[in-house]
């Protein structure tokens, strides 16, 4: 009896897996891809962008094909934040049918399924991956956000400002953001004549004391660490906690109101780059979609959760990767409507014209490699555990 | 050159690290010591009292909280044991690690749909966060109670299973099942006072653990997980001072390793290193029980 049992659940288990490979879109939708982590350790900054994207359907969720109106329909996959689950990701994604991929937060699972994508002929738009292997020798894949050279040399440009002169980076191994901006960021400072060490450290790693105790035998009068959200944290307050009160930075991973609360006092004065601010007036579009997403925000407390929570004036703040999730929707909403196709091929020929204002980010054009023209650069920094915005770097 | 207080600093982070190892390998060394079970939900559980001190600390003081998690953790254990390894008492040993195995994804893949993956703050223990300052050296508290708090556990626990009638059986119940039963042991019962003792060391470690840190993850186990069990090898599997031995010499090298940027990438590649070494050359461990061969 027990054996039958379980041949039988086997067997539906089977057919319940086959059956989900093969469901095709119904005559009138067309599909996008999300590809985003919603797991591992950049699940924090994956969730926001999927909030930009969602938004962004919420508003514009049909598309008009040859006079037929479309019903665009989001189908989700969660790489891990993990380059070694991406490209499976990916895979379900083109099983799944869908006419265009936007994401994903994190170059190394980007670059993983890159190769997938373009393969599959289906067009993907970067939204907040900076490292320039995404697109590079890559003909579809795209790139909402500027590249991490870009990202390196202003930073660099702030760090001299700050009076650092022989900076400590830390980095995770193994990870192109992470290893990719430091290096980007070093070349930079070297070339202004200023030194920089790089230390790495392993995924998953919680204990920086003895990296802190480096940075305080060897002197160094700065530390700049490109890493993920869950990390930032502990760097931060096990620099302090030992003793060391150099100036911190990084980049646009930083934006994450979480690592306020979790930092508090230790964060003061630490700054970062990232590609939005919501209280920057001379943006209209940015201020229209601040204000409807804020509101779309609130109305759900899901929404609100994965929007890094209310800070201690119950105000939820608007991470820079959510108007890139945003965007990127944008982009490939106008993309499918320039090609008048659902066509992967033919959505990637428009993409690689396209020319799109009033997004939130800025004007939207793509060069030769897919990466979209951007030379403005927001620097924000923690105060009694929150962002606020410090200055602005264009052009 | 480095100063001395340098070299010190190092030490001590070993010292703290060791400790957090220590206290989830005396976990896994008794379980095996034991049923013969290398309890792979182990690190899962230390994740869980993190979780635990989190959701609590939401409507009590995180001080009121610390009881209340030990509770919870040793109740998660032996529930464990209870559902997923005592009816396969009599099954080959293989089933029931792999039901281990099942039970640790079981837990972490509970944590990230709680959780939705996001790492959780955890919540700030007055008197454990305060820092102060000998010399050039900023001092955590929490890095002079983990050593002490550990050491005081383990001589506890060592002096309760050779001094105490529950430690005789379950001395007895290590050697042989059936003579232990025959002697009138109620043998259930001694493998569940394991599974309180385990958890409740991982429930102590997790807390000075996710002090230390700030914030707790649903796959925050599996590395200090893997590392404390690397440590009760290290020490010979089944005893309890060669497991705290061999958890403070894994967190001192490390954080020697750690120090040195050419091979800084190494540190986690040196810990199963060393568990291959011992493997091959002292299959038993530094202190642990000799095969005797039945006939």
């Amino acid at each position: 009896m027990k054996k039958i049992l379980a041949m039988i659940l086997a067997l539906s288990m089977v057919f319940a897996l086959a059956f989900s490979a093969v469901s095709y879109a119904a005559d009138d939708t067309i599909k996008i891809g999300v590809f985003e982590p919603t797991s591992g350790q950049n699940a924090a900054g994956g969730k926001k962008e999927i909030l930009g994207i969602e938004y962004a359907h919420s508003l514009y969720p049909t598309v008009t094909i040859d006079g037929k109106e479309y019903n665009i329909e989001l189908v989700y996959a969660d790489n891990g934040s993990d380059a070694a689950k991406a490209p499976s990701a990916a895979q379900l994604l083109i099983s799944k049918g869908v006419s265009a991929v936007v994401g994903t937060y994190g170059s190394g699972c980007a670059i993983a399924a890159g190769d997938l994508f373009a393969e599959a002929e289906i067009p993907a738009i970067g939204t907040s991956c900076t490292n320039p292997q995404v697109t590079l020798g890559n003909d579809y894949y795209f790139r909402i956000c500027y590249i991490d050279p870009f990202q390196g040399a202003v930073m660099a440009s702030y760090a001299l400002k700050q009076g650092c002169k022989n900076c400590a980076v830390i980095v995770e191994a193994g990870d192109d953001y992470s290893a990719g901006f430091g290096t980007y960021f070093s070349n930079a400072m070297k070339d202004a004549g200023a030194e920089c060490t790089t230390i790495t450290f392993q995924t998953g790693e919680t204990e920086f004391s003895t990296i802190m105790a480096n940075v305080k035998s060897a002197g160094y009068d700065g530390i700049f660490a490109p890493v993920s959200i869950e990390t930032a944290p502990l760097i931060i307050n096990q620099a302090r906690e030992s003793g060391v009160a150099c100036q911190i930075m990084a980049g646009d991973t930083w934006d994450d109101a979480s690592i306020g609360q979790r930092a508090g006092a230790n964060a003061n004065g630490v700054f970062f780059s990232c590609f939005f601010d919501q209280t920057d007036e001379s943006n209209e579009a940015g201020a229209v979609f601040a204000d409807g997403f804020l509101k779309w925000v609130c109305e759900d407390s899901t929404r609100i959760d994965n929007n890094g929570g209310k800070d201690n004036q119950g105000e939820t703040a608007i991470s820079s990767v959510t108007p890139c999730g945003y965007d990127a929707y944008m982009a490939a909403y106008y993309a499918i409507e320039a090609a008048q196709s659902t066509k992967g091929a033919d959505i990637r020929d428009a993409l690689a014209s396209l020319e799109a204002t009033g997004l939130v980010t800025g004007d939207l054009k793509f060069d030769e490699n897919g990466d979209a023209v951007k030379s403005y650069v927001a620097i924000k920094t923690f105060q009694d555990g929150e962002i606020v915005f410090s200055d602005a770097y264009t052009g | 050159m480095h100063s001395a207080s340098y070299y010190l600093e190092l030490l001590l982070s070993g010292i703290t690290v060791g400790s957090l190892y220590a206290l989830i390998a005396i976990g896994y060394t008794m379980v095996y010591g034991i049923l013969r079970l290398i309890n792979f939900a182990h690190g899962d559980i230390f994740m869980m009292a993190g979780f635990f001190m989190v959701y609590l600390s939401a409507s009590m003081s995180p001080v009121v909280a610390i009881p209340i998690v030990l509770i919870l953790t040793v109740l998660l254990g032996t529930t464990i044991e209870r559902v997923a390894y005592k009816p396969l008492r009599s099954a080959p040993r293989m089933s029931v690690m792999i039901s281990a195995i099942g039970v640790s994804y079981l837990l972490e893949n509970l944590a990230t749909y709680i959780t939705g993956g996001l790492a959780k703050a955890y919540p700030v223990i007055p008197f454990l966060k305060k820092t102060f300052t000998v010399g050039q050296m900023t001092i955590k508290t929490i890095t002079v109670i983990t050593p002490v708090l550990t050491i005081f556990l383990v001589v506890a626990l060592v002096s309760f299973i050779s001094r105490t009638k529950t430690g005789m059986a379950m001395r007895a119940v290590s050697k042989d099942f059936d003579t232990a039963r025959l002697m009138g042991i109620r043998v259930n019962d001694v493998i569940s006072y394991t599974f309180v003792i385990g958890s409740f060391l991982a429930g102590v470690g997790s807390i000075l653990y996710f002090t230390n840190y700030g914030q707790v993850s649903p796959l925050i186990g599996a590395m200090p997980g893997l590392k404390a069990f690397v440590a009760a090898v290290f020490g010979g599997i089944g005893s309890i001072p060669g497991a705290v031995l061999g958890a403070y010499l894994i967190g001192i090298c490390e954080s020697f390793i750690k120090s040195n940027d050419s091979i800084a990438i190494f540190s986690n590649a040196f810990t199963f290193v060393l568990l291959i070494v011992v493997l091959l050359f002292k299959p038993n461990g530094m202190f642990g029980e000799k095969d005797n061969e039945k006939v």
